[in-house]
């Protein structure tokens, strides 16, 4: 799989433009970490490769227009991981992740055996058996993120965008998640990730976004992208960058000035 | 898998209860029925066994009890149907069948045909169409706004408040001594005018809409976690809403045209239902429309034989669908 942007540029209408110029190209494996400060346009760059919204400029996918694809084509390539939040009433988890199946099904098609043995699977992978029965919105943030994940995993697509996975978990819902999505990359998806930890980017991507003023302010690996020039661009603040080795490579670490 | 089998344990519980409630509905009223006349009037006339009892016993039977039933059941199933098709397009628990200003356009076509003399009939197809028309009014509007669920229901608002100053104006004009009666007991809402035509006519849009939403209740609560997740799923939110919002609006106006405005019944009931076969519309959908097909039933047994007077069902769907939802609310701490 291979996701080109292509000069991508958005803005609402009668209000100056949201992004602008965007490219980049990124490749199966990849876990990629976009950063950028709040309204900058994360959320919005996902919205317009989903095509919920109309952006000028090309968008492929292994060399495909994403415009010529129909919704349901473009939701068995790219899946939305939202940020957790409870739907107006209470599935059992099971129900949440089963709803993964609707972009195979016909309007008056339910989900069949093929779509429970599929759900089997999935539950299996991501170790969720013993919540299959519980209700979603009694669930934990980290228990709601991984039935999300597992809902994704459902539609079969191998392009995830994932809105602040991390947001709203405790520290070890965080590393666990973030344990998982390294995985997933190494098992062949395109993982990519709005957050707002540089911190977190540093560990666990391949690869880091940086979104400033709408436009693409850095493309790279994290230890060549995240310097403290580009912590100033991204937040304004001053910051020290010190790399602590540890296990045979760097880490990288942003102390406050 | 415990808990799908307990649903569909709910679904035959419920399917069993309206035949029961049914039966025994017959020997309500005035002429007295036994539920034996029943086995025999229709052991003899759907199997061919023994004699059929009294001509009597029949006409009361096919031509009064039956239609009343049925209307009950289906004007009970139709609303609570569409009350719970509302309540996940708008993914607000609180989403009633007046919504959209069905029942205030019903109101005002009824009332207008009453004000012009027509026949039942009439009353019935003036009410559908109006209450078609607001809703359509309310839909056009709703499509316009950027936040498309919230301009529908404001539209809807201000739709069925200006149907509602348009039935007050009607009223004004009405004769006092004969047609502002009949337009009031009319809005107060009443199975007492059932018979085969308003069977028939009821039924027909009502399982038209009922096969509909029956059909798409999966995706129906693909619509209950939003728009753009529903999107991003790969299926057309708007076009699915569409859809469901034109059948549930068919159900209302077949309801509300046949028996006038019998409010509460599309909150309630989905309401009660979800307590029972849980949120999954796979279940919730069937059951909803058993469960409203059992509450009208037994409502309306109890408007027709509590008093010497026939109670407006109506009046009754309040008095305890009212007190029923803030208990509900009060008990579970929100309308989940």
């Amino acid at each position: 799989m291979k996701l080109v942007v292509d000069r991508l540029s958005f803005g609402y209408p009668h209000s100056r433009p949201l992004l602008k110029e965007i490219s980049f190209c990124a490749e199966s494996g990849e876990l990629i970490s976009l950063l950028g400060p709040n309204g900058t346009g994360k959320t919005t760059l996902f919205r317009c490769i989903l095509g919920q919204l109309r952006a000028s400029g090309e968008m492929t996918l292994d060399g495909q227009p994403l415009s010529s694809l129909s919704p349901r084509q473009l939701a068995s390539r790219v899946a939305y991981i939202p940020q957790s939040h409870s739907p107006a009433f209470s599935y059992p988890v099971e129900e949440m992740i089963l709803m993964g199946a609707a972009a195979g099904l016909k309007w008056f098609q339910h989900p069949g055996r093929t779509e429970r043995e599929r759900l089997d699977e999935v539950i299996d992978s991501l170790g969720l058996e013993p919540l299959r029965q519980r209700a979603f919105d009694t669930l934990s943030g980290g228990e709601q993120q991984l039935v999300m994940m597992a809902r994704a995993m459902m539609t079969d697509a191998r392009v995830w965008l994932l809105d602040e996975p991390a947001a709203n978990l405790d520290y070890g819902n965080q590393t666990r998640l973030l344990l998982q999505l390294q995985q997933l990359a190494a098992k062949g998806y395109l993982l990519i990730q709005s957050t707002h930890s540089p911190q977190q980017a540093a560990l666990y991507s391949s690869r880091v976004l940086a979104l400033a003023d709408g436009k693409l302010a850095g493309d790279g690996e994290p230890a060549k992208v995240l310097d403290a020039e580009m912590i100033q661009t991204l937040y304004g603040l001053k910051v020290q960058v010190c790399d602590i080795p540890s296990g045979g490579r760097n880490v990288r670490v942003f102390l406050p000035d | 898998m415990k808990k799908t089998k307990k649903a569909g344990w709910v679904l035959l519980a419920l399917l069993l209860l309206l035949i029961v409630c049914t039966l025994f509905s017959f020997p309500l009223g005035r002429y007295p029925v036994s539920i034996g006349d029943i086995f025999r009037q229709f052991g003899h006339d759907l199997l061919g066994l023994g004699e059929s009892p009294a001509d009597s016993i029949g006409r009361v039977i096919y031509n009064i009890r039956l239609p009343r039933i049925l209307l009950a059941i289906i004007v009970g199933a139709g609303l609570s149907a569409a009350g719970c098709a509302y309540q996940c397009v708008f993914q607000n628990p609180m989403a009633s069948p007046d919504v959209l200003g069905a029942s205030s356009g019903a109101a005002f076509g009824a009332a207008l045909a009453i004000l012009a003399g027509a026949a039942s009939g009439g009353i019935t197809l003036s009410a559908f169409v109006m209450s078609l028309g607001s809703m359509l009014i309310a839909c056009l509007i709703g499509a316009t706004g950027r936040d498309k669920i919230m301009t529908l229901v404001l539209a809807g608002m201000m739709v069925s408040s200006l149907f509602s100053a348009g039935t007050s104006c009607l009223k004004l004009a009405a004769d006092p001594e004969s047609q502002l009666p009949e337009i009031t007991y009319w809005l107060m809402g009443s199975l007492s005018g059932a018979n085969w035509n308003s069977v028939l006519t009821a039924l027909i849009p009502t399982a038209l809409g009922l096969a509909v939403l029956l059909l798409l209740r999966w995706r129906l609560q693909l619509l209950t976690i939003g728009d753009e997740e529903a999107r991003a799923l790969g299926i057309h939110p708007g076009r699915t809403r569409l859809v469901v919002i034109l059948a549930a609006t068919l159900l209302t106006a077949a309801a509300i045209s046949s028996s006038g405005t019998i409010g509460w019944v599309g909150l309630v009931i989905p309401h009660m239902t979800r307590k029972l076969t849980g949120s999954e519309t796979r279940y919730l959908l069937p059951g909803t429309a058993l469960m409203g097909g059992i509450f009208l039933l037994v409502v309306d047994n109890v408007s027709r034989t509590l008093l010497p007077v026939e109670l407006p069902i109506g009046i009754l769907t309040a008095f305890i669908g009212a007190p029923f939802f803030l208990w509900m609310m009060v008990r579970r701490g929100g309308a989940r």
